[in-house]
């Protein structure tokens, strides 16, 4: 067999889909994608996860919608409550939809819904338009909502009866985003799998509450550096247990070395969130950092992917 | 919008806490839009929205700001010759904003209105509209608040003044001044400053019946357009003041 090289080495498959990078854009940092064009090589970036999208338009929270998180000097993390704020599947479909086709990569569009009917009703909308997404990747994780979103995600029947409608809707790949929040996260990709889940978006962000002075608690959904070691442990927990599966890792990844803890763990792929904001070039130079680290190395992205998990269970001995 | 690398080439502490900084970047603009900054040497995860002052070959890029929190702090000790990322031009300016309305731009007398630092939206405004005949309300809580007054005056506009304690021109607010000092008739209102006396020169301007645009302020985590936290209340829907805005028609705005 040929050895894999070069870019092609970084390219990955989800249900025959394929990704040429395995850096790829998290849903809400990103916007629909069209608006990094100028300043992002796409062709550096395996995916853009939209913006979520609802069955109808949804104005999203009143401001403010975000609160700085710092320690010491230091802002560690950004907490959000934005709300889902979207034009709805229909409008979606047809204004968003054929601008992000002419972004020279994958499109992944992220699906949210109050009702568990809401996710395949959004899924046939958008598969029944001139110009459907690459795959879908079902929101089941919003803390920022007062119904549905997270509600869902921590109720295993919920979680199966998503899917399983969702599935009969769509030959293309379905990843499913949980939180870290719940205890019961292996027992929800199970269920997923059974259904016909493809991958995993580990994860969306912890819900969590900042105290201020003058305007009380605000509680959101935090992104940033504390999320890492969080999801890092969500994502070993489900490589060791189920190592087959395709993991996407999420969660305080801002440069290479973070992004390579997670292949480490076992992920096939990155999402960068947050990051995006200060560095909107940062998915692109992760890209860069990968294929010279790799160059460097001799090598393949393959053979790296949960060959941290080795190193831990030699530790415990 | 293009990204780049920043030297700070001069550093003016302008007012007590008030700084201009002028950045060696060449960037096209329009007056209203803003640039995002971080800095290698603040540990801060996300950028911070400024105001275009001014651009010119010789200067570079100028920002006014004031210290108002921990971020600001740690950016004005930052010295000449530091490097910082801006991201920019970002946002509809006043001339977008303007034609989105149907107007074309030609005034002969405008009105001015700007409070404390929020002069830095309106600042380039004054070169723009060189030919037009040019009143600028000024207002802030003290003298210390009323910033470049010098240079805006010798850019032949007229400016009124008015301070809440009194220390400088008229005792009270901006529309205050507007109501009680005799400011003439004007085609258009041009306005920048803290939220709550936008909404008083928003009412004002109803009763007067004249168009009024507002440079807005909201939190902001990217000012591209990819976050969605600035969002405004609009008459036609929510709408990112990072992108659509910062510069509103105040007819739009859900005050």
């Amino acid at each position: 067999m040929a050895e894999i090289s070069g870019a092609d080495a970084l390219s990955f498959e989800i249900k025959g889909v394929s990704f040429s990078s395995p850096i790829i854009l998290a849903s809400g940092t990103a916007g629909y994608g069209y608006e990094l064009e100028g300043i992002l090589d796409f062709s550096k970036v395996g995916a853009v996860v939209t913006k979520g999208i609802s069955p109808k338009p949804r104005d999203g929270n009143p401001p403010p919608r975000i609160a700085e998180f710092s320690v010491k000097g230091f802002q560690i993390a950004l907490l959000n409550s934005i709300g889902l704020q979207n034009p709805g599947a229909r409008a979606f479909a047809k204004y968003h939809m054929p601008k992000l086709k002419k972004i020279p990569t994958k499109i992944i569009a992220n699906i949210f819904g109050e009702k568990e009917r809401d996710y395949p009703h959004v899924i046939k909308v958008l598969e029944s338009c001139e110009n459907p997404p690459d795959a879908y990747e079902l929101n089941l994780s919003c803390p920022n909502t007062e119904k549905g979103g997270i509600e869902f995600g921590v109720n295993p029947k919920s979680v199966q009866r998503i899917v399983r409608l969702c599935r009969k809707f769509t030959s293309r790949p379905i990843l499913v985003k949980f939180s870290p929040f719940s205890e019961i996260l292996p027992q929800l990709v199970k269920i997923s799998l059974s259904e016909g889940a493809d991958a995993f978006t580990i994860s969306n962000t912890l819900p969590s509450a900042l105290w201020d002075k003058k305007q009380g608690f605000f509680k959101g959904g935090m992104s940033g550096y504390p999320l890492k070691p969080v999801v890092l442990r969500c994502v070993i927990e489900l490589c060791e247990r189920f190592p087959d599966i395709k993991i996407i890792g999420c969660g305080g990844i801002y440069n290479f070395d973070d992004a390579i803890e997670y292949f480490l763990a076992g992920a096939t792929a990155v999402q960068i969130g947050t990051a995006t904001f200060l560095n909107p070039r940062t998915a692109e130079e992760i890209y860069d950092s990968l294929l010279a680290e790799l160059k460097k190395s001799g090598k393949t992205l393959r053979e790296i992917i949960g060959s941290g998990l080795k190193i831990r269970s030699y530790q415990k001995n | 919008m293009n990204m780049f690398e920043a030297k700070i080439i001069d550093k003016k502490e302008v007012a007590p806490s008030t700084f201009v900084f002028n950045l060696d970047c060449k960037i096209g603009y329009e007056p209203g839009q803003f640039v995002m900054i971080s800095s290698p040497s603040i540990p801060w995860i996300i950028p911070k929205p400024f105001s275009i002052l001014s651009y010119d070959d010789q200067d570079g890029l100028s920002i006014l700001f004031k210290v108002y929190g921990l971020w600001t702090e740690k950016f004005s000790a930052l010295s000449v010759g530091s490097t910082v990322n801006l991201v920019g031009p970002c946002g509809s300016g006043f001339i977008t904003s303007l034609k989105r309305y149907g107007f074309s731009g030609n005034f002969s007398r405008i009105l001015f209105v700007a409070g404390g630092v929020g002069i830095a939206s309106i600042f380039s405004l004054f070169k723009h509209f060189d030919g037009a005949e040019k009143v600028l309300v000024f207002g802030g809580r003290t003298e210390k608040d009323l910033v470049l007054l010098e240079k805006i005056s010798s850019l032949g506009v007229q400016v009124l003044v008015s301070t809440e304690d009194g220390s400088a021109g008229f005792k009270g607010r901006v529309t205050d001044v507007m109501q009680k000092l005799d400011i003439g008739d004007f085609d258009v209102i041009l306005c920048c400053g803290p939220v709550p006396m936008m909404k008083a020169v928003s009412d004002f301007a109803k009763i007067l019946d004249k168009p009024l645009f507002l440079a807005m302020e909201e939190r902001m985590a990217c000012g591209i357009g990819i976050c969605f936290s600035c969002a405004v209340k609009t008459k036609n829907g929510v709408k990112l003041c990072c992108r659509y805005g910062p510069v509103f028609s105040s007819d739009e705005i859900a005050w």
